[in-house]
Parts: C-alpha cells; sequence; structure tokens
C-alpha cells in the first residue's frame, strides 16, 4: 500500500549518485544554536561545518579533517506546510501535475528527514480547511501524510490561500522548527512577507516553489488552457501575441525575482521546482543554500 | 410590373430560429467546457497592462466577426427563402401577320405612300412580327410576302413609298404599276381583299393573329370576281381582321357604307380619313384593337432573384474566415 514512498524511493534509487547519499547523511545544519553534549558519532568534515566542531585528536589520527556530531544536531522537527487548493492540481512548468511535483518534494524531502532521525509533522491547507498532521517518523506516517494530500488536491478543491495556512502556522507552531513551504509561482506580497517574517524568527524557514504552467502559446502544438480559479477563458489570439509574450516573460521572470530577493533578505533560502526530474538537484541545491544563509 | 415575393417564405423564420439556437448552445457549450490543461494564477498575465490591449483587440475582432456572421446568417436565410418576382407580362407574345393590302389606282396613290411612311417606322421598332404587302388595282400583285426580315421590309417600303411620290432615284428602274392592269377594269377591291385574304390560307400559324390593312376607297370600276362581301366571307374563314382606310368618305355614300359594313363583319374595323385623322393616328389604333386579340394568356413567371446578395454573402464568407484566421478561433 506504500505506493506514493515507492515512488519516491524509486525517484531516488534513479538519482542514488554521490550528492544522494550526501543529502542522506543529513548534511544539513542543526537549528539548534547552542550544542546537546550528547556526543553522538564523527563525520567528515564538509564546508559550512564550524571549525570549532572539528574533532582535533581525531583528525590527527585521520587523513581528512573529522567533526563531531551530537544528538541535538540530529533531531530536527521538519513542518512541512503546503497549499492543498486548487492551484496545486493546476499544471506544472514541466506538463505535469504540480500536485504530483509537489508531492514527490515533499516526499523526498521527509523521507530523508525520516532516515536521518527527524520528525515530520504538516500543515496542508486551502482557503477553507487546514489539515494539521502532527509530526511523526515512521514510513507508515510519511505515507499517510502524502496520501491525504493526494486526496485533497483535487481542480475541486477550495481555492488556495497560502497566507492564511501560513498565519495558522505562525500562530500554533511553538517549538522551533524547520518549516518548509511548499508553494507556487504567487505574488509576493507585503502580508506574505510579513507573515514570513513573523515565522522566521522562530523558525528555520525553506521555500520551495513548484513552477507554474506557462500561459503563452509559443507553438502550434501548445495545448489549450483554463485557469483553476474560474478565470475568463484565454483566447488562442491572445495567448500567441508576440508582444504581449515578451511582456508575458518580463512579468514573470519580475516576480520570481522579488521573491527570490525579498525571501534572501529575509533569510530564507528558495528553490524553484519546474518537474519532478528537477526535484532531487533543487532539493540538494536549496539545503546547500539554506546551511550558507545568514546565520 | 414585377411582384416581390419570397417563395419560401417560412425558410427565414425557421433559419433564424435554427440558428439563433446553434449560436446559443454555441455559447453555452463554450461556457460550460473547461478544454486543455488546467493553469494556476493566471494574475501573471492577466494582471499586465498589455493583456488588456490584447484582449480588448480580440473583443473587437470578434464582435465584427460576430457583426459579419449575423449578418452573413440572415443574409442567407434570406436567399434561402428564394425571393423571387413574378411577373406578368403579355407583350413578348405580341406577335401578328400583318399584310398592307393597297389599292394602287391613281386616287389611292398618296394615302398609301403615308400608310408606308409609317409601317416603315413601326417595321424599326417590331420583334417577332410579319409584315407583307400585296397591290392591286385591276388584278392584285404580291409586293412581298409575310416576313420579319425588317430590313428587307424597310427597304421595300421606302422604294413603294418612293414610287408611289414619284421620288424614285435616278438608277431605280421601277414601276409599281407593273402587273396591276391585267384584267378588266380598275380598283378591282373584291378581288384584291380576296387574293389578300388568301394569302393567309396557307400558313400554319393559326394562333397568331391576323390582321389586313386594307386602303380603298372602294371605287369599284370593272367586272370584278369576287364581289367585296365574298372577299369578306374568305377573310373571316381565314381568321383574318380586316381593317379599311377610305380617304374619300363623303358620309353616307353607299360604297363607304359597304366598305365599313365588310371590315366590321370581319370583327375589324373602317376609318374614314379626314383631315381630323392621319394616318398614323389610325395605325395606332389598330393595333390597338388588334391587342385585344392577343389569345395567348397572360403568362405569370416566376424568376428567382437573389439580386446582388449572393456576391455580398461570398465577400462576407470571405470576411468570417479572414477575421476567424485573425483571431486563430
Amino acid at each position: 500500500m506504500q505506493r506514493r514512498l515507492q515512488k519516491v524511493k524509486t525517484k531516488m534509487a534513479i538519482h542514488a549518485h554521490r550528492r544522494t547519499f550526501e543529502l542522506l547523511d543529513g548534511n544539513y545544519q542543526s537549528i539548534h544554536h547552542g550544542r546537546s553534549h550528547d556526543f553522538d558519532d564523527l563525520r567528515e568534515y564538509a564546508p559550512g561545518d564550524e571549525v570549532k566542531d572539528i574533532d582535533w585528536k581525531a583528525t590527527a589520527r585521520s587523513t581528512t579533517p573529522l567533526v563531531k556530531r551530537y544528538i541535538a544536531s540530529r533531531q530536527h522537527n521538519v513542518i512541512v506546510v503546503v497549499d492543498t487548493g486548487r492551484n496545486m492540481a493546476a499544471t506544472a512548468e514541466s506538463g505535469e501535475s504540480k500536485e504530483d511535483v509537489a508531492i514527490q518534494t515533499i516526499g523526498i524531502l521527509s523521507y530523508l528527514a525520516i532516515k536521518h532521525g527527524d520528525r515530520v509533522a504538516m500543515y496542508a491547507g486551502n482557503a477553507e480547511h487546514t489539515g494539521f498532521t502532527p509530526e511523526g517518523g515512521s514510513e507508515a506516517h510519511l505515507e499517510r501524510m502524502l496520501r491525504m494530500l493526494d486526496d485533497q488536491i483535487s481542480l475541486d478543491a477550495p481555492d488556495s490561500d497560502l497566507q492564511h495556512v501560513l498565519e495558522q502556522v505562525a500562530k500554533s507552531v511553538r517549538r522551533r522548527s524547520l518549516v518548509v513551504i511548499v508553494a507556487d509561482d504567487l505574488a509576493y506580497t507585503r502580508e506574505l512577507d510579513q507573515v514570513l517574517g513573523r515565522l522566521h524568527v522562530r523558525h528555520e524557514v525553506l521555500w520551495i516553489s513548484i513552477g507554474d504552467a506557462d500561459l503563452m502559446a509559443r507553438d502550434a502544438k501548445a495545448p489549450d488552457i483554463f485557469g483553476v480559479a474560474g478565470d475568463a477563458p484565454l483566447p488562442d489570439y491572445v495567448r500567441r501575441d508576440k508582444r504581449l509574450m515578451r511582456a508575458f516573460d518580463e512579468g514573470i521572470a519580475q516576480r520570481r525575482r522579488t521573491l527570490q530577493q525579498e525571501l534572501l533578505s529575509l533569510g530564507v533560502a528558495a528553490e524553484r521546482i519546474p518537474s519532478s526530474d528537477e526535484v532531487i538537484p533543487a532539493l540538494f541545491r536549496l539545503l546547500e543554500r539554506h546551511r550558507r544563509v545568514r546565520r | 410590373m414585377d411582384v416581390g415575393l419570397l417563395l419560401w417564405w417560412w425558410m427565414l423564420p425557421a433559419l433564424l430560429i435554427v440558428g439563433g439556437v446553434v449560436g446559443v448552445l454555441a455559447v453555452v457549450r463554450r461556457r460550460r467546457a473547461e478544454r486543455g490543461k488546467p493553469v494556476a494564477h493566471m494574475d501573471r498575465l492577466t494582471a499586465l497592462p498589455r493583456y488588456r490591449a490584447a484582449f480588448a483587440r480580440y473583443r473587437a475582432w470578434t464582435a465584427l466577426g460576430l457583426v459579419v456572421l449575423i449578418v452573413g446568417g440572415v443574409g442567407t436565410a434570406f436567399i434561402a427563402a428564394r425571393p423571387a418576382a413574378v411577373n406578368a407580362n403579355q407583350n413578348d407574345d405580341y406577335k401578328r401577320d400583318i399584310l398592307l393590302c393597297l389599292d394602287v389606282s391613281g386616287s389611292m396613290v398618296d394615302v398609301d405612300a403615308e400608310i408606308l411612311g409609317v409601317f416603315q417606322q413601326i417595321a424599326q421598332g417590331l420583334d417577332g412580327e410579319r409584315i407583307g404587302m400585296r397591290i392591286f388595282d385591276a388584278s392584285s400583285v404580291m409586293a412581298f410576302p409575310l416576313t420579319s426580315d425588317y430590313d428587307y421590309i424597310v427597304e421595300q417600303l421606302g422604294r413603294y413609298q418612293r414610287a408611289f411620290q414619284g421620288t424614285l432615284g435616278p438608277d431605280e428602274q421601277f414601276s409599281y404599276a407593273a402587273g396591276t392592269a391585267n384584267g378588266n377594269g380598275a380598283s378591282l377591291v373584291g378581288d384584291g381583299l380576296a387574293s389578300c385574304a388568301l394569302d393567309f390560307a396557307d400558313t400554319d400559324d393559326t394562333d397568331r393573329p391576323r390582321s389586313i390593312i386594307l386602303a380603298t376607297d372602294n371605287m369599284v370600276n370593272g367586272q370584278q370576281i369576287f364581289s367585296l362581301e365574298q372577299a369578306g366571307q374568305l377573310a373571316i374563314d381565314n381568321d383574318v381582321r380586316v381593317y379599311a382606310i377610305n380617304p374619300f368618305d363623303w358620309g353616307g355614300d353607299p360604297v363607304s357604307a359597304q366598305l365599313q359594313n365588310v371590315a366590321e363583319t370581319t370583327g375589324g374595323a373602317y376609318f374614314a380619313l379626314d383631315f381630323a385623322d392621319t394616318v398614323a393616328n389610325i395605325v395606332e389604333r389598330v393595333n390597338a384593337i388588334e391587342a385585344g386579340y392577343i389569345e395567348t394568356p397572360p403568362e405569370v413567371q416566376i424568376v428567382d432573384r437573389p439580386g446582388p446578395l449572393l456576391p455580398i454573402l461570398m465577400v462576407l464568407v470571405i470576411g468570417i474566415c479572414l477575421v476567424a484566421w485573425r483571431v486563430r478561433l
């Protein structure tokens, strides 16, 4: 019955190169400023590790620098915040369903976290309803989470309202956590900036945008489209307008740039994932970036 | 005398209703159908000012296309209803046979020339009518038989007219009186009319109205084979009406009365040529009387008259195609 998780594992097996194993090593930074003294084990030094964590004696015995790992640095509380409104049932930039890309992303990220010994909770919501899945660390828990997402996200779902979900997270999550927000190509607003600021004060925040589909018809085979939010239909005449196409490209580039810059100024690492093939490299980049953003 | 009408008038409302229903269904189906891929964040496009401009252009094009479509649809429905004209016209079938039967005795020559002048003018405007000419004095001579070769008729009439008036050209060797004197006497009207009436005996076209224009003063001088009454009977037997023109009617003299009597017995008429009347007037009245004898019933013709609608519709269809191509429907 673990179909969705199986898909995630298969995907990771396909990408089972060095980077993935590195990810599995849990090579992301501790969310805790302080350190537990429960020494766990040693591992090789990686760029970004703090110098004071280096076990000099062990390093001297070995040929490579080794750093100490502590229990506390491994115990993360990951909270996935995901939009389950109608927007998520739309088409991704690659032509797949955004839902599939989102589930793939959340699945891989959560699987890594679980393997790492972390616990994963989830806030999945839309304009009408926000579902909270309490934290868990088992594969069955992960499978349940993914299945719930799959059930909730559909074209008949209520409207998307990530702002609302984020506000609930900011209100109700007290424990310091790693908050992974799975959104899409939305417009960066002042309200969003405020709630992200509030979240960032208490938590580590990661941002993942699932890339939205192109709205213009750039070649003869471009499929018909319709807006999930009950928008007026886009006539082909408009979708093939060359000058409008340029304006659109500038518009979305501007929108992404704004999002990137605003998130960066908050200290939030962000990555955009246009297709399910891009999930693993993008996640790797995201975690890498997260390690490096200002601390 | 055209009366416009729609042959299949019910096509007009029927097609308009069908077109309206199809249009409404198309709009409803288009509204309902969510074809293609679902996409989110349409505001990425719709918030752009350039989008609003492009959409307004699209609206204008589709509005234009819709107007052209509606106009074309109404036009098509109108053509489908077969606009036609009803034509009740009989002038086209006014094809008579007229035989000029002229007494060329010395006293009649001037009147004859006048009649020929009138008929030369008439002959130029004729179509389908046949004219023949026979002259008589003591004996009768066929000047030319019934024919519709109007050039020939005009030529012959002119030649005879000039001969009657004595204005023949120097190189014209022609005597109209040749062959008219082989008999006992002069101005044998009965024999003349009889030979004219018998000209019709051999023609088979019995549905063509037949008439003889008989110009004579009825001053018979000599022994004739047919009396005027017998000749009149021959005319009646051959369905010929005799229109007599008498330039010397003194009022109540027995010969004029006899001529009038015979002419009217055949169904024709009698005209005394005096100062009040001209030959042209008389011929016009004869024509008016003859018009009443046309036996073909007025033919009702129904002709489809799409008028300029078809080329206009073609242009409209091309227009619809162009607009559809432009907005990539």
